[in-house]
């Protein structure tokens, strides 16, 4: 894509990358892009889409490394027409003292509403893998080790454990 | 699924036994299930931003993102990915909200991890879900972009292996860094492939302590870890024979004297300087002095095998000096020392100065010897560089150059 901002690229791979948001509703706001259009994740391949999510875990990561959040909150907005087929990811650092505010208001919905929606959503649910396209936790990619993966983890669950604390 | 030592894993077990979504996952708690299958649950929330508002989450209990394991986070983001579009479908919207809230300071209210798929339209009225724009500064912006461009890649580099741009080839595997640098595993990990930093760290642990703290790559690497205890992972039980610390002495020939004459002070730099501590640590240093005094006197028996170009200076007539004749250049000892130190020589060499001193004028005449002992003490010097060289210790302070230290 010709037109990433190399100024604010932070991270580029063959399908997706990251940049420092434009706008950023907090210091170390990143955005993670698909390189090919879409208005959707159904837009795009599977593979792109778990690459778009690890960037965006990874991204969360390293600013809660890196700039000391005490969180994040990831944010996608899915067939947004607005996004004009450059659809995104949100990576929003979080401080316990910060403004923002995404806590929205619960909706008092009665129980047969509830039930009507379950019903409607669960009938499309159901067609989820029945096109054989059923996937097998296969994806591993061989000659990878997990465990380098693992110990990452660990470090961060141990940090994150002592933060709760 | 990381290791987690025994206290983080009971911490885990008790998080899961309290968890109200593994219970759900369980059907202990009754729930409006939307999605089920081995891996991942979606059920609609009971406190919902909108008509239609589900939650996914995995079936096994993961508080944080990053602890889920590679192939289960691309299956999940998959049926994510699925899942919204049947909310978009079954609810009749053209957008949904994915949210994800990582730790309490973002609105995180379960230890299950989980995502929220928000149904949206036109005018729904959750503004709250749209982030605003805020002012930064730049300089800090600056600041922010550049460790994030530095750290982000390195983290992402076995993803980015996947899906490697032409031009660019993924870099050779390496342990990743742990957000927070690596673990002390890693780090070990990696001083094994590297044999030269390995004799670095055993042989000297402070020169190496000290580049730690100098050099920003390696500063970088040990980031999250204590020096100390990579070192001491290292750290060989060495003990130096006596044999292996007499021939060292004889190299340091101030080291030697000091000894000799002061022991006390000895022991004082002993325990200052780390890498004599090393050395003599666990010598018993009457033992030591016992020893070198009876191998100096078996020199002076045999004088010929000893005789250095330093016997064509002149000799002062005092026993002192037939030790600093022994080796290489001496720090001079003041007059008083060397009068302190006289008689104790003189006891420890049981009065066979004179006769010793003979000896030493007779091999000084005679120039063929000396010739003959120049050649060997050459033979001398290239064994022990060699040897050096064995050790791995060229390019920093060796132990034959302790002396420096004083």
């Amino acid at each position: 894509m010709a037109e990433i901002n190399k100024e604010r690229l932070l991270y580029e791979d063959k399908v997706a990358y990251a940049v420092l948001a434009e706008n950023p509703s907090a210091l170390g706001h990143i955005q993670v892009f698909p390189k090919q259009k879409a208005f959707a994740l159904d837009d795009l391949p599977d593979e792109v889409v778990q690459q778009l999510f690890f960037i965006a875990s990874f991204s969360a990561t390293a600013v809660f490394e890196g700039l000391g959040a005490h969180g994040t909150n990831i944010i996608l907005k899915d067939g947004d027409p607005e996004t004009k087929g450059k659809l995104y990811i949100d990576v929003i650092p979080r401080k316990m003292e910060d403004t923002l505010d995404f806590k929205w208001d619960p909706k008092k919905i009665d129980p047969a509403e509830m039930e009507q929606i379950q019903k409607q959503i669960k009938d499309k649910a159901d067609y989820i893998g029945q096109e054989g396209s059923k996937k097998q936790i296969t994806t591993t990619t061989p000659g990878k080790d997990p465990k380098e993966v693992g110990s990452e983890e660990e470090n961060y669950l141990v940090k994150h454990l002592y933060r709760r604390a | 699924m990381a290791e987690l030592s025994p206290e983080q894993q009971q911490a885990l077990d008790e998080q899961k036994a309290q968890c109200p979504f593994c219970k759900i996952v369980k059907g202990e708690i009754p729930s409006k299930k939307i999605f089920e299958d081995d891996k991942v649950l979606a059920v609609l929330d009971i406190n919902p931003a909108a008509k239609g508002h589900i939650l996914v989450m995995p079936k096994e209990h993961y508080p944080i993102m990053p602890l889920i394991p590679e192939d289960i986070f691309e299956y999940f983001f998959t049926k994510v990915k699925e899942l919204s579009t049947t909310v978009r479908e079954g609810a009749v919207c053209p957008s949904t909200t994915i949210f994800i809230a990582n730790g309490a300071a973002a609105g995180q209210q379960s230890n299950h991890f989980m995502i929220h798929i928000i149904p949206r339209d036109e005018n729904d009225g959750l503004t709250k879900l749209e982030p605003i724009a805020i002012d930064i500064d730049k300089e800090k912006e600056q600041e922010t972009y550049n460790m994030i461009k530095n750290n982000l890649p390195i983290m992402l580099r076995q993803r980015y292996a996947k899906h490697a741009l032409e031009d660019k080839p993924a870099p050779s595997q390496q342990p990743s860094p742990a957000p927070g640098g690596y673990t002390k595993e890693q780090i070990i990990e990696i001083i094994e492939k590297n044999p030269q930093i390995k004799k670095v760290i055993e042989e000297q642990p402070e020169a190496f302590k000290k580049q730690v703290v100098e050099v920003p790559q390696l500063q970088q690497l040990f980031h999250n870890v204590d020096v100390e205890e990579v070192i001491k992972h290292y750290k060989k039980e060495e003990t130096h024979s006596i044999e292996e610390l007499l021939e060292l002495l004889d190299k340091n020939p101030n080291l030697k004297s000091m000894l000799l004459y002061q022991k006390n002070e000895f022991k004082i730099k002993i325990s200052e300087i780390q890498q004599l501590k090393d050395l003599f640590g666990n010598v018993d240093l009457d033992e030591l002095q016992n020893r070198v005094i009876e191998k100096e006197k078996f020199k002076e028996e045999q004088p010929e095998q000893k005789v250095t170009e330093e016997t064509k200076e002149p000799v002062i007539e005092t026993t002192f000096v037939e030790d600093k004749e022994a080796s290489a250049p001496v720090e001079e000892l003041s007059s008083e020392e060397i009068e302190k130190h006289e008689e104790d020589l003189l006891d420890a060499l049981g009065g066979k100065k004179e006769e010793k001193e003979e000896k030493k004028k007779e091999n000084i005449d005679e120039d063929k010897e000396e010739q003959k002992d120049e050649e060997k003490k050459e033979n001398k010097e290239d064994v022990d560089e060699e040897k050096e060289q064995q050790e791995g210790r060229h390019g920093n302070p060796s132990l034959d150059n302790i002396s420096n230290l004083f």
